[in-house]
Parts: structure tokens; C-alpha cells; sequence
């Protein structure tokens, strides 16, 4: 409870701070429309059984049966056509023939056959596929191109729910300096990945979306003290966050820590700073109301979820599984188990120890016998996964920026990085923001640890497939806004705002090459 | 080092931007060849279609605009140090002959490019590559990926067959500029462009997007440049500015 009396009305910076919101929401809603026009059809990750799901939602008015997958492709005879005739290949390079396109043109003028989608996304929650459902039944009319479109331009508009309550969790983390929000919130509106798939067809777009206001809800119950109607917004972010996307369960056991430490933190200032005024902090947000603001938050995830697990397998009769859960691995005792994901984990960063089995590959192994080889990958994750893949991986994940732009990007991160680690250093020590700190920290390792486990079990089931993309971690990509935030504070007042505006600059460079690559790849 | 904190932000500011803007204008003018078409639908193929001396081998679907003046194809061999001559002749699809090319033997392992012919668009031709030598060819397939992960790989387009093609790819001539490609994006991007968009809005929305960050980056400084306290919004009592977050 840090907030003193008074300040309650000038906490969202005042007249110029909403300015400073609406521009970085406008760059992320024309960010993410622009990619929605370059990027062509189905080149989003899983794109053409995203846009299946969505269209079997829309037809049948439910979620997909999980009993069997699909016939073809992706089930849905227009994705089919397009994906089957389209001059743009997912793994080649582009054909351009104007008779293939005519062809296909002439194909999705047939009526649509709509069966079951693939498995590996129709185990997802309908959340997003139900949103974007919403405006192909408004024109439903049009070709799948067009719905294609519409259905992006949901996505679109969850890019910049995303941006916006980054912009408003940085607030609300780094107080002081308005112009820091600014910078964090322009970073987070011009990450080129995060607007990537802010234009695709994804319920990525929405489990952003989520986790980003669960960050954002937290963040202002710390600051603000937990009340009913807070912990009502961190459990209402944490319930959309799970009808979206497997994937925010890793959010949870942070946001379930970060919610008692508001609890105890209220308790605690209750008894420290009890001077009898009724507008004291401690009295305005105490511990009564905190203890409401934590069962409002359980209750509003716990029950509503609760509900529909109860609705998925009573009504819908679809089983409790998730994309990854028939993945399981064979392990000889449970401790060789976890000591092999431990090891899994630790070559992601770092050297393989003697000790330690081949997680990654640094060969060049062959498919089959007789067969020239294809590189492993990745064979360096932190590499090629976090650093590549977060600076620029698009499409099915086949093509980046080239080598020298991401040595000189990833040493910019690199230097953001350790001032905002310093920042945080400095943070730990005072007793403030350590709540907030292992709070978020935590939430980034369950997300981490979560998507480790699942890539562990892929990989390990499939032969050596790669499972790990950067945007796995994107629930917490509001972290990242911060971090630019955060590493403009730590140089001070004056050399922070100088630090501020190159990296808006480059920023936007970045963007904009971003775009530039993704043009030359399919039109060039 | 003593300037105002309004000129320090505004210099950086324009000092990233002449950065940001040479590198983009360096890319832009950047000479490379360009594919003009291809047939493959795969990065690298896990298929050799072997043409056995001798034989002639023919493929439907075949697009060749009339701006491709180069084909690649990769070749292996064995039995021999060099490679065979192989002849490729091109028909419409009413089979008339439009137009062949030639690479002669002596060639080693590899990727090789023949020159073609001045030639008017052929779409969803035939394409027919006879071995002339002695020894067999194999010639890398369009369909069938190396990579693992693919997983559509193996879809045929409209003509092909339902196996791996010779893979074809076609160049434009020269080395042009990725700016002189701009209205050739306009029209590849229309290709499967949806009736929601007009033909230029693959530029307009890129426009619109540069002025939007544009403006965004100028009010970002704008802000930047604003001396400490000056600003109308200062939310937090010096406390909260003198202690680190969060």
C-alpha cells in the first residue's frame, strides 16, 4: 500500500498519460492491420486450423467434437482449396502463378464443406474462436479471404487491448516518470512478433490479451491495495485468460501468490501505520477488503471455469484433454524424469554438462538412411528460440531477419536488459517492490516452465521435432515493456529520456524492417 | 553534455532516426537476383527425380512468366566428372512447342542456371528435360520437404502430379533493386488479395503505418524532452520519483 492519500485522481498521469495511451494503442491497432494486409493468407503459426476452428465454430454454433479429427487438411473445404492452390507455399518460396490463383478463386466460389478441425488446435477453449466468429457471421456471404480478413482484424483489436493494458501495468509498476510508460508501451506496441501475431488467426491474440490485464490488475493492487472490485478484474483476466489458451495455467500459481502477498501486505500495513486517519491507505484498502478482493478473484475465476469444464464434457461431450496432453514420456522412475527436463532446461541456456544426455543436437542428422541431412534444430535455443525467434521469426517459423541485424539487436536487448536488471536490483532492496518483483517473476517462470514441459514431451515424442517458439512466452510480454521502461529509469532522469528516444527510434525501425522482410519474403 | 535535456532528446532522437533511415535505404537499394516463379513448394527437398540417359522426363503446371530469363535446377550425378546435356523444351497446354533451352554437359554437382530464351508468359505448361548423356541424373523434387517439421509439403497444386516434380526455379534478369519491385508486389500481392482490399493497399497500409510511428515517435520525444516537473501529469509525490519501482 504505497499510495498516499490524495492521489487518487492524477494516478493515471492525467490528461497527458491518456494521450500517451491513445497513441500507443493507435500504433499497435496500425501496426497490427498492417500485417494483417502484408502477411498473406494462412502464413500465421497453425493459421489455415486456426481459421478451420473459427468457421466450424461459426457453423455449428459449438466447439468442435474432440471425438475424431479431420478428413483433409484442416477439414474445411475452402482452407483446403486456398492452402491447396495459393502460389505461396508455407515451407518454399512463392510460385506467383496468376493460374493458380485464378484456380483457387474459382474453388472458393464452391459451397464450403465444414467438418471437425485439426485435433492439435480444436483441444484449445473456444474463447477466441467464438470472438472471431462474430463478424464472419455478420457477412457471411463473403469468401473465406474476406472472413480470413475479418477474422484477423479481431485479432487486430485484441494486438491492442494487449498494448494498452502493457501501457497501463507499467504505469502502475513504474509510477514516477510518465515518459517511462511511454516508452514501454511504444516498445510493446512496435514488437514486430507481438504484432505478427496480432494480424493472424490465433487465440494467441486473446491468452495475450488476458495475461497482459491479469499483469496490469496485479500490478494495480499492489499499488492501490486489493479490493473486491480488483481482485474481481484479476479473476475475471485470469478466467478469459484460460477460456483462450492452455498456455495462461502458467500464469496462475504467480497470480495466486502475487494475491495473498496484497493480502499480507495490507495486514502488515494495518499494523505499522494505524494513525487513526480514516483516508490512511491501510484503512482505505485494509485488510477486510482485501480478504473480499481475494474471494471475489478466486471466485470469479474458480466458478465460472469451473462451469464450463462441467459444460465442455456434459454438453459439448469433449474430453478434459489439451493439444499436448497425449505427449507423454516414458521414464524409467519419476527422478530420471525430472532430472531429464532439468537437463532439457539447462542446455536451453547453457552448456551441456558431461553428465548431462543430448537435449540438442548439433549435427546435422539425416531424415532416413541415404537421405541428405537437414540441420537439428535449434541447436542452440537461446540462440536461435529466445533471441532470433524474439527479435523476428515469422511465418510457420522459416524465416528471420539476417545474421548481423540480429547480433546488433540482440546486443541492444542484451544492454536493456542489464539496466533493467539493475533497476531491479536496486528495486529488491527496498521492501516496496519486492512483492511485485516475485510476484512477476514467478508468473514468467510458470509461463517458461509450463511451455518447457510441453516442448519437452513433443520433442522427446516426435523423434526431435521442435516445439519452442518465442511466442510461447508472450504472456508475459508486457514484462518486456517494462524492461524497456525500467532500463531508461535506471540511467536517471536525463540520460533514462535520451536512452528513451533511441529506442522509441529503433523501435520503429525495427517495425517497419520488420514489414519490409515479410514483403520481400512473399512478393520480392 | 551540458545541453538541455530537450536537445539531448531531440539529437539522439534524430541521430536514431538518420540510422534507422540509411539502413532501410540500404536494404532498398540492395542489388540481388529475384525469383521471377518457382514450381517448389518446399525449402529443400528430400526427393532426387532421376532422369536415366537417354530419356526424357515431362511435367505439367509449369508458370514461366515472360520476365524469367534464367532457370535453376539442382543436379547430381554419378558414374562420370561432369554432367550430362540436358535439353529442356517448353508447350503450352494444347502441347505446341513454345520455346527450349540448353545446358550443355561438363557441369558439376549442384545448383545450375539456364539461360533462356526471350518468350512470351507460359501458364500451367509443360515443361520436358531430356538427358542427352550417358549416365543418369537426378535432378532435386518441389514437393517433398527435408525439413521434418513441414507439414504441407506434400500438396500439389493444379497439374501436378501427385509426387515430387523437378524443381524449377526462375529468375528475373539482371539483379534488380528491392525498390524496383514495387509494382511487381502490388500485383503478386493481389493474387489471392481479399475483395475487402483494393489492389494498393499492401502500400497504403505500410504508408499509413510509417506516418502513424512517425507522429508517435515525434510525440514520444516530445514528451522525453519535457523538463522534469514541467509536466502537467506529475502523478507520483517525490517519494515515488526517488525510489526505484516497482
Amino acid at each position: 500500500v504505497t499510495r498516499p492519500p490524495g492521489s487518487r485522481g492524477r494516478a493515471d498521469g492525467g490528461r497527458l498519460g491518456r494521450r500517451a495511451l491513445g497513441v500507443c494503442l493507435a500504433v499497435a491497432l496500425v501496426h497490427g492491420t498492417t500485417w494483417a494486409f502484408v502477411d498473406p493468407p494462412l502464413q500465421g503459426p497453425d493459421e489455415p486450423a486456426h481459421i478451420a476452428t473459427v468457421e466450424y465454430v461459426a457453423h455449428q454454433g459449438r466447439p468442435p467434437d474432440l471425438a475424431s479429427g479431420p478428413t483433409s487438411f484442416t477439414g474445411n473445404s475452402q482452407v483446403d482449396a486456398l492452402a491447396q492452390d495459393m502460389p505461396i507455399s508455407i515451407d518454399g518460396d512463392p510460385s506467383f502463378s496468376p493460374e493458380l490463383s485464378a484456380m483457387a478463386r474459382r474453388d472458393l466460389r464452391s459451397p464450403t464443406h465444414v467438418g471437425p478441425p485439426p485435433l492439435y488446435v480444436s483441444t484449445n477453449p473456444p474463447l477466441y474462436y467464438a470472438l472471431a466468429a462474430l463478424p464472419t457471421l455478420a457477412i457471411p456471404a463473403r469468401s473465406i479471404l474476406d472472413r480470413m480478413l475479418l477474422m484477423r482484424l479481431v485479432s487486430v483489436l485484441l494486438f491492442g487491448v494487449t498494448v494498452a493494458l502493457g501501457f497501463v501495468f507499467i504505469r502502475e509498476v513504474l509510477p514516477g516518470e510518465p515518459w517511462a510508460w511511454t516508452v514501454g508501451g511504444l516498445a510493446l506496441a512496435l514488437q514486430p512478433v507481438l504484432a505478427f501475431m496480432g494480424g493472424a488467426v490465433s487465440p494467441d491474440s486473446a491468452l495475450f490479451a488476458s495475461a497482459a490485464g491479469l499483469f496490469a490488475a496485479l500490478a494495480r493492487a499492489f499499488r492501490l491495495g486489493l479490493t473486491p472490485r480488483r481482485g474481481a478484474m484479476i479473476g475475471l483476466a485470469a478466467l478469459l485468460g484460460c477460456l483462450s489458451k492452455g498456455t495462461m495455467y502458467g500464469l496462475l500459481p504467480g497470480a495466486a501468490l502475487g494475491t495473498l502477498l496484497c493480502v499480507l501486505r495490507q495486514r502488515a500495513a494495518v499494523r505499522e501505520n494505524d494513525d487513526g486517519d480514516p483516508r490512511s491507505p491501510a484503512r482505505l484498502a485494509g485488510p477486510r477488503s482485501a480478504a473480499r478482493g481475494l474471494v471475489a478473484g478466486a471466485g470469479l475465476f474458480a466458478v465460472p471455469f469451473a462451469a464450463w469444464l462441467w459444460v465442455n464434457t456434459h454438453v459439448f461431450s469433449r474430453a478434459a484433454t489439451t493439444t499436448t496432453s497425449g505427449y507423454a514420456v516414458p521414464h524409467t522412475s519419476r527422478l530420471h524424469y525430472v532430472a531429464s527436463i532439468a537437463s532439457y532446461i539447462w542446455q536451453q541456456f547453457l552448456p551441456r554438462l558431461p553428465f548431462m544426455g543430448v537435449q540438442f543436437r548439433h549435427d546435422f542428422p539425416a531424415p532416413a538412411p541415404g537421405l541428405a541431412p537437414f540441420p537439428a534444430f535449434p541447436q542452440y535455443a537461446l540462440w536461435q528460440v529466445w533471441l532470433e525467434g524474439f527479435i523476428g521469426r515469422f511465418g510457420f517459423s522459416e524465416y528471420s531477419f539476417p545474421t548481423w541485424f540480429n547480433v546488433i539487436a540482440a546486443t541492444v536487448l542484451a544492454a536493456l536488459g542489464i539496466c533493467a536488471l539493475h533497476f531491479a536490483w536496486r528495486a529488491s532492496r527496498l521492501r516496496r517492490g519486492r512483492a511485485e518483483l516475485i510476484t512477476f517473476t514467478l508468473m514468467l517462470l510458470g509461463n517458461f516452465t509450463l511451455v518447457a514441459l510441453i516442448a519437452y514431451q513433443y520433442r522427446h515424442a516426435t523423434g526431435g521435432i521442435n516445439f519452442e517458439q518465442t511466442r510461447y512466452l508472450f504472456p508475459c510480454i508486457v514484462l518486456y515493456g517494462l524492461i524497456v521502461a525500467a532500463a531508461c529509469r535506471a540511467l536517471g532522469p536525463r540520460w533514462g529520456r535520451v536512452l528513451g528516444a533511441v529506442v522509441v527510434v529503433l523501435a520503429a525501425g525495427h517495425a517497419v524492417g520488420a514489414l519490409l522482410l515479410t514483403m520481400g519474403r512473399y512478393y520480392g | 553534455l551540458r545541453l538541455p535535456p530537450r536537445s539531448s532528446v531531440t539529437i539522439a532522437a534524430v541521430v536514431s532516426a538518420l540510422v534507422v533511415v540509411a539502413t532501410i535505404g540500404v536494404v532498398l537499394l540492395h542489388r540481388a537476383p529475384r525469383l521471377a516463379a518457382t514450381n517448389t513448394r518446399v525449402s529443400a527437398s528430400l526427393v532426387g527425380v532421376v532422369i536415366s540417359a537417354n530419356r526424357r522426363r515431362c511435367q505439367g503446371g509449369e508458370y514461366v512468366p515472360a520476365s524469367a530469363s534464367r532457370m535453376r535446377v539442382f543436379v547430381g550425378f554419378a558414374g562420370a566428372a561432369t554432367g550430362p546435356r540436358l535439353h529442356l523444351d517448353y508447350f503450352t497446354p494444347q502441347r505446341v512447342r513454345a520455346f527450349s533451352a540448353v545446358l550443355p554437359a561438363g557441369y558439376g554437382p549442384g545448383p545450375q542456371m539456364v539461360r533462356l530464351p526471350a518468350h512470351a508468359t507460359l501458364g500451367l505448361g509443360l515443361l520436358c528435360i531430356g538427358n542427352d548423356g550417358p549416365i543418369p541424373v537426378g535432378l532435386a523434387g518441389n514437393l517433398t520437404s527435408l525439413n521434418p517439421a513441414a507439414r504441407t509439403g506434400s500438396l500439389n497444386g493444379p497439374g501436378e502430379r501427385p509426387g515430387d516434380d523437378v524443381r524449377t526455379d526462375y529468375f528475373l534478369s539482371g539483379q534488380p533493386r528491392w525498390l524496383d519491385m514495387s509494382s511487381t508486389i502490388v500485383s503478386r500481392a493481389a493474387l489471392f488479395r481479399p475483395t475487402l482490399e483494393s489492389p494498393g493497399s499492401l502500400w497504403a497500409m505500410l504508408a499509413v503505418f510509417v506516418i502513424v510511428v512517425a507522429v508517435a515517435c515525434a510525440f514520444a520525444v516530445g514528451r522525453l524532452g519535457e523538463q522534469p516537473g514541467s509536466s502537467s501529469a506529475p502523478a507520483e509525490p517525490q517519494r515515488a520519483r526517488d525510489e526505484p519501482g516497482p
